[in-house]
């Protein structure tokens, strides 16, 4: 074994998991100082291998026979470092362990830095070797967690889980546990000493998440939650603290998009007003980022196809990641979203007749080749169709180079600094890349042929043949005409450099761009720059087809953008003519149809004005696109949350730079966010003098306005040098050099956790919006719709993702949730429901009737457009809750004459008595079903077509087993006869006459946040023992012995006393009745106590009374042993 | 009672895009009109002194943007208004039926103390085009006004200059009547509310 003091054995040693020292289902091996070898005892004992396989089946974690304990003199807790199928496996674990760890563990005294000691020296362990598992092993562990996961908590079945964590939640004191992080949850459990801890998080609560060192030391390893409502939850011991937050951000920041999605006061206000069908062409769509952004799109090849998602799925942490790093190059090359990181690699970049080569990193996506130099300075982004040719070359530092012949001639070599395999996979991908691209090669040359700097370079005098209105209108006056000198530098760097597509981004390039732009150019270069030339480049076609598609169309947006073309830029000679309007209203138009969920918003008009005088009417509306999905996010949405968001970082960015006036503005209760819509850091800056003098919302308005009026006048009339600098040349100035901090990455970081903190007061401003503007609200107080607004938005919330409407309307999968969380009855446990389908309950039985709830959406749907607007559900409420017996029987009537005929077919009698059976199927007691039998009877004897004897006898046996419909001749039972039926029962009567009715429930929700796992675990361990009690008290006998063995022979108050005791510790206070208090507290607050619900079982059963849960564990014993 | 020190009243124009707002405050502040405003984005703001009952106040005229999404924005600077200004195009139907949610929307952020009584007006505006395209009457937004408590009514046009100046003194009547009140209640050093449930909650914990 001497080997094993270096090579650790593989595949036994687990996280650190606390657990029970003294278990009755364990039996110490061996044992020393600081660690315990334990079997179960289950290979010798029939009870307990019955009553451990339970435990197991319900955990699902099948426990190997073998496990290795750190203890801690901590608590009575110890820590799982091993587990093992063979005694061979944990012997070599116990000899890895007592040879490295007992040394180390010798040299410290305080007992906490010894378990820190070894939870360190095992999670690295663990982590290590998890590394070099094969992708099978990990799955499995990601399986078997997430099977776990949704058994603990009651969340939906294609609830996907991320990543799970050992942590400790902390509150008045540490329970050491798991933290489940999914999709839509943040979850934690612990099972401590009989003792459930459960929490269950919605992501798309929470308002902050905050780095916190941990309550007792200086470790940074917590992590606090705040949600919308304030509660603060503490969790510590994080192991991969960092790493959590990040998944932490990114995972609330993704269910905080689509919760602003689904917040839209004004449902798709672009969508036609005259269409009944609510597709939009598919073009469109495709092209829509904005949507495909905010899914998390990790399984693209899977939910294309609707398969249902199952937990073989790539563990979703991959896909998680891969998104971030998308996003991350996307961002820095101004790609369109559909561009995914393919392969990277180091290299070195030189142009054969230049003296310079920089160092860097060579980037390829799906159609783009990319370069940029480690400082950031240098850069460059090829379209793959826009390279000739490709050669490998001997390299003289590294295995090779690349040497690439670009469309504008030019060759670019890159040498190729990755490990061999790396490279050459490189080249492998861009060859298959390139294949691809051949086909764009014919578009190139048309596409070149809109760009102004291709007729630049053939002759500076010819007029661009596409360009902005500033072409035919004139450019607003510059102070000094320098664009021919401009003209003329920029002419020289495309012939160095390349150009549009294929141009090189150097330090030069930015000093040319800060000197200004000659006009005729600026349309290209803003284009080149934001990334629209690479949309308006793949998408080729797509802006004229926009309008071919949707022409003569009206609608909320086309009517907003008519009022306002006029009133963008009027004073431009172009916007006085019809020809200017035109192109300003084909601009905004197309931009609405293509987002139709953004629609128009004001602000727009006068950007795309502006942009229109140095663009092409195509060239502006892909630099539209640019702007309002990616360089300002949600600006422009209804809710324009994105400009909230981005007040709120600008105030925290005055805050930083700008101390003095910040404070000043803050006495003086001046908001920022009056004036930070369009005016910026600098501005306050050099304003500052003035602005301390300012002490209301209006003069801070009227301070900014002036200095904007006077932006062309010289910035220091008196100096001499100084004269030629004007205060907008200053303002640029002072902008890069006092704020070069705040970069774009700066700025996209904070938006990702602030958005948190805006979200929830935008909703609740159109959550008023959406109320007040309901045409119809019947009886419903503003509490009731208020509820109503919230099931409906939170069914639509979890339903979204799955959801095949692009509209507000709710399909019928999540009508299932909103009806589930509105009335018991409708509240069932499959996630995944479809028209017709099978449904079973939680046991698997077959659920009859729930067809009833698909009629009551065709019911609420009054469109009839297979979709229900908040208001459908108000409506269909109403006529559910604010109505006569006479009413509900007649709704019932309706709902169930499917054929529309005024008289109920036998088929839809039968149908009658499956949704009553379905509706009532939860009553305590059974009189629903004698009721629905008679009901079933005397329908057939009161209709109007007579039929055989027969048919009815047996349908009074059990309305089940009626027979087929076909077999007897149909009936005809009128709306006055179904009413009569009803009324002679009485359980009908009370049924139609409050029970329905009183069956939704608008006052609390019916969703019970934790699944009765704890019970079934109990329950079966309660009917487990029962048998084997019948079968021979003797072996009951066995193990209450061994129980008390174990545990000792306490009374229940002892017992409290000792783990009241065993937590002092960990609440670092030595005042015992200080303890005592807190104890008490941590049982009342425990979000579950498990052994509560075994309470009523005992009772009935067993005839235990019970004692308060604090002796809970001594019952169950008790019960054990009593049987 | 009330101070003689200089007034500053703030007056808030609402109402839907395209109603007119900018235009009618304009007509009243510059006496011109011109077709060439650009959309009000956020919000603008322009001053005027004007003699109240012998006084001389300075109004704080606000002009917002008229898009519904705007309001989303958080209006701050609804805080402190003392007089809110509802317009509405006569010929636009839909200008008319969106008041009512300007004013829940604007007592909700504005939060004033005495929202009952807090001061509107309700401009109908353009009524220079023809009266063939008019589609809201004039009794029919007078029994709106009624109804929210009397609010004063009048028809303009910011165009023509109809009534601008009439309403604008009658806004600034009512809204000078509002800070006189909002003076006397700072007139106590400690306000004390015996009526009212807060007192049972402001007791001190320590």
């Amino acid at each position: 074994m001497s080997h094993s003091r270096l090579d650790p054995p593989r595949g036994v040693f687990t996280l650190p998991t606390p657990c029970d020292l003294n278990n009755a289902f364990w039996e110490p091996v061996k044992t020393n100082d600081h660690f315990v070898l334990q079997r179960t005892k289950g290979s010798k004992n029939a009870i307990l291998r019955g009553v451990l396989g339970t435990i197991q089946n319900v955990f699902d974690t099948k426990q190997p026979p073998f496990r290795l304990l750190f203890r801690s003199d901590v608590n009575t807790l110890a820590l799982q470092i091993a587990v093992s199928q063979t005694e061979k496996g944990i012997e070599d674990a116990w000899s890895w362990a007592t040879d490295n760890l007992q040394v180390g563990l010798g040299k410290l005294d305080d007992p906490t830095e010894r378990e820190n000691y070894v939870v360190t020296k095992i999670n690295s362990l663990v982590t290590r070797q998890d590394k070099g598992t094969d992708e099978v092993s990990e799955d499995e562990s990601v399986r078997s967690a997430s099977r776990a996961f949704r058994q603990t908590f009651d969340v939906s079945p294609t609830e996907r889980l991320v990543n799970f964590y050992s942590c400790a939640y902390y509150k008045s004191i540490t329970n050491q546990g798991w933290m489940y992080i999914s999709e839509n949850y943040l979850c934690f459990y612990s099972f401590l000493l009989g003792i459930e801890t459960k929490l269950l998080i919605e992501l798309r609560d929470i308002r902050d998440l905050v780095k916190e060192k941990s309550k007792r030391g200086m470790i940074s390893d917590s992590i606090k939650v705040i949600t919308k409502d304030g509660q603060e939850y503490f969790f510590t011991n994080l192991f991969h603290r960092d790493e959590t937050y990040d998944l932490l951000v990114q995972l609330t920041s993704l269910s905080v998009q689509r919760l602003l999605k689904n917040a839209t006061p004004e449902s798709t206000p672009g969508m036609s007003l005259y269409e009944n069908n609510f597709e939009q062409s598919t073009d469109s769509n495709n092209n829509d980022k904005n949507k495909k952004d905010l899914t998390i799109s990790i399984s693209k090849d899977n939910t294309e196809d609707d398969v249902p998602r199952s937990p073989m799925l790539p563990p979703l942490i991959k896909g998680l990641e891969v998104q971030k790093r998308d996003s991350e190059f996307q961002a820095i090359f101004a790609l369109p979203a559909s561009e995914h990181l393919v392969e990277e690699c180091n290299a070195i970049f030189s142009m054969p007749d230049k003296n310079e080569s920089h160092s860097g990193k060579i980037r390829l996506s799906e159609t783009y080749l990319t370069f940029m130099s480690n400082d950031g300075e240098y850069s460059l982004v090829l379209p793959l169709s826009t390279i000739r040719r490709v050669e490998k070359l001997q390299s003289r530092i590294y295995a090779f180079a690349l040497s690439v012949l670009t469309w504008h001639q030019m060759k670019l070599i890159f040498q190729l600094g990755g490990a061999k395999g790396q490279s050459e996979q490189l080249c492998n991908s861009l060859k298959i890349n390139l294949k691809k691209q051949v086909r764009y090669m014919k578009v190139l040359k048309s596409f070149l042929n809109t760009c102004y700097s291709e007729a630049l370079l053939v002759d500076p005098n010819k007029d661009a043949s596409n360009g902005g209105l500033g072409l035919t209108f004139g450019f607003p006056p510059d102070v000094k005409n320098r664009d021919k000198r401009k003209l003329k530098l920029w002419t020289d760097y495309f012939k160095d450099n390349g150009r549009n597509l294929t141009l090189i981004k150097s330090t030069k390039f930015a000093k040319l761009t800060r000197f200004g732009l000659p006009n005729k150019l600026r349309g290209e270069i803003w284009e080149l720059c934001s990334g629209a030339m690479y949309l308006r480049y793949t998408n080729n076609g797509l802006y004229e087809k926009l309008h071919e598609d949707n022409v003569g169309k009206v609608s909320l947006s086309t009517e907003e953008i008519e009022k306002d073309l006029n009133r963008s830029l009027p004073e431009y000679p172009a916007y006085q003519t019809p020809e200017g309007i035109d192109t300003l209203r084909r601009v905004l138009t197309a931009y609405s149809w293509k987002d139709p969920e953004l629609g128009y918003c004001q602000a727009m008009n006068i950007v795309a004005s502006a942009l229109l005088i140095y663009m092409s009417e195509e060239q502006t509306f892909w630099t539209l696109s640019i702007l309002c999905d990616r360089m300002l996010p949600g600006y422009y949405s209804t809710s324009m949350y994105g400009a909230i968001l981005d007040q709120m970082i600008f105030e925290q960015f005055v805050e930083k730079t700008m101390a003095i006036l910040y404070e000043h503005f803050k006495n003086a209760d001046i908001q920022l966010s009056v004036a930070c819509l369009p005016w910026f850091l600098t501005i306050l800056k050099i304003n500052a003098k003035e602005l301390l003098e300012v002490t209301d919302d209006g003069a801070f308005i009227h301070v900014l306005k002036s200095y904007f009026a006077t932006l062309d006048q010289p910035a220091y009339p008196k100096s001499r040098e100084l004269r030629d600098v004007n205060k907008f040349t200053e303002l640029m100035t002072i902008a890069y050099r006092d704020f070069s901090a705040i970069t774009d990455e700066k700025v996209a970081e904070l938006r990702k956790t602030e958005q948190l903190k805006v979200v929830h007061n935008i909703e609740s401003f159109t959550k008023r919006s959406q109320i007040r503007n309901l045409k119809n609200t019947s009886k419903f107080t503003k509490d009731n719709l208020s509820i109503i607004y919230d099931k409906f938005y939170t069914a639509q919330f979890y339903g979204s993702q799955k959801s095949t409407r692009t509209d507000s309307r709710m399909d019928l999968n999540t009508f299932y949730q909103f009806m589930g969380s509105v009335a018991s009855w409708a509240k069932m446990d499959d996630g995944e429901l479809t028209n017709g389908e099978d449904v079973r309950d939680r046991h698997g039985r077959r659920i009859v009737g729930h067809q009833f709830i698909i009629k009551l959406f065709t019911h609420f749907d009054k469109s009839n457009n297979g979709g229900i607007s908040l208001q459908d559900a108000v409506v269909g409420l109403a006529g559910i809750l604010f109505t006569d017996m006479m009413g509900t029987i007649e709704l019932f009537f309706k709902l169930h004459d499917v054929d529309q005929d005024g008289n109920l077919s036998k088929e839809e009698v039968l149908q009658m008595g499956e949704s009553l059976l379905f509706i009532c199927r939860e009553r305590e007691d059974d009189g629903h079903l004698g009721s629905v039998s008679n009901f079933i009877r005397r329908a057939f004897e009161y209709a109007d077509v007579k039929s055989e004897e027969s048919v009815f006898n047996s349908s009074l046996q059990t309305p089940a087993a009626i027979p087929s419909p076909t077999s007897a001749p149909d009936l005809l039972l009128s709306l006055p006869s179904f009413r009569m039926v009803v009324l002679a029962d009485e359980y009908l009567e009370h049924f139609f006459d409050h029970g329905f009715a009183s069956s939704i429930n608008l006052s609390e929700p019916v969703e019970e946040r934790s699944k009765g796992l704890s019970r079934e675990i109990f329950n079966a361990l309660f009917a487990e023992g029962k048998n084997l009690a019948e079968k021979g008290a003797e072996e009951s006998e066995e193990l209450l012995n061994e129980k008390m063995d174990g545990n000792g022979t306490h009374d229940s108050n002892e017992f409290i006393n000792d783990r009241a005791r065993d937590r002092s510790s960990s609440i670092g206070d030595g005042d015992d009745e200080n303890l005592l208090d807190e104890f008490d507290k941590l049982l009342n607050s425990m979000e579950i106590n498990v052994l509560v619900s075994v309470f009523p079982v005992a009772d009935l059963d067993a005839g235990q009374s019970s004692n308060g849960p604090s002796e809970n564990e001594h019952d169950l014993d008790k019960l054990l042993a009593g049987m | 009672m009330a101070s003689r020190k200089k007034v500053l009243l703030k007056v808030i124009i609402l109402g839907d895009s395209g109603v007119g707002k900018t235009s009618l405050m304009n007509q009243y502040v510059n006496k011109k009109f011109t077709n060439q405003y650009k959309a009000t984005i956020g919000a603008d703001f322009l001053t005027k002194e004007v003699m109240v009952d012998d006084r001389l106040v300075t109004m704080q005229i606000w002009d917002t943007a008229g898009q519904e999404r705007f309001q989303s924005l958080g209006v701050a600077f609804y805080r402190g208004a003392d007089c809110c200004v509802l317009v509405y195009d006569v010929n636009n139907a839909k200008s008319f039926e969106t008041l009512d949610s300007w004013r829940d929307e604007f007592l909700i952020q504005a939060s004033p103390r005495d929202s009952d009584n807090f001061p509107f007006v309700v401009l109908g505006n353009k009524i220079d085009i023809e009266e063939s395209r008019r589609v809201v009457t004039q009794k029919r937004a007078m029994s709106w006004c009624q109804s929210k408590g009397n609010v004063p009514y009048f028809e303009t046009s910011a165009k023509e200059a109809i009534n601008v100046e009439q309403a604008f003194q009658t806004i600034a009547k009512n809204a000078l009547q509002q800070e006189t009140d909002l003076e006397l209640y700072s007139d106590f050093p400690d306000p004390i509310k015996i009526d009212s449930d807060l007192n049972r909650y402001d007791g001190c914990n320590c």
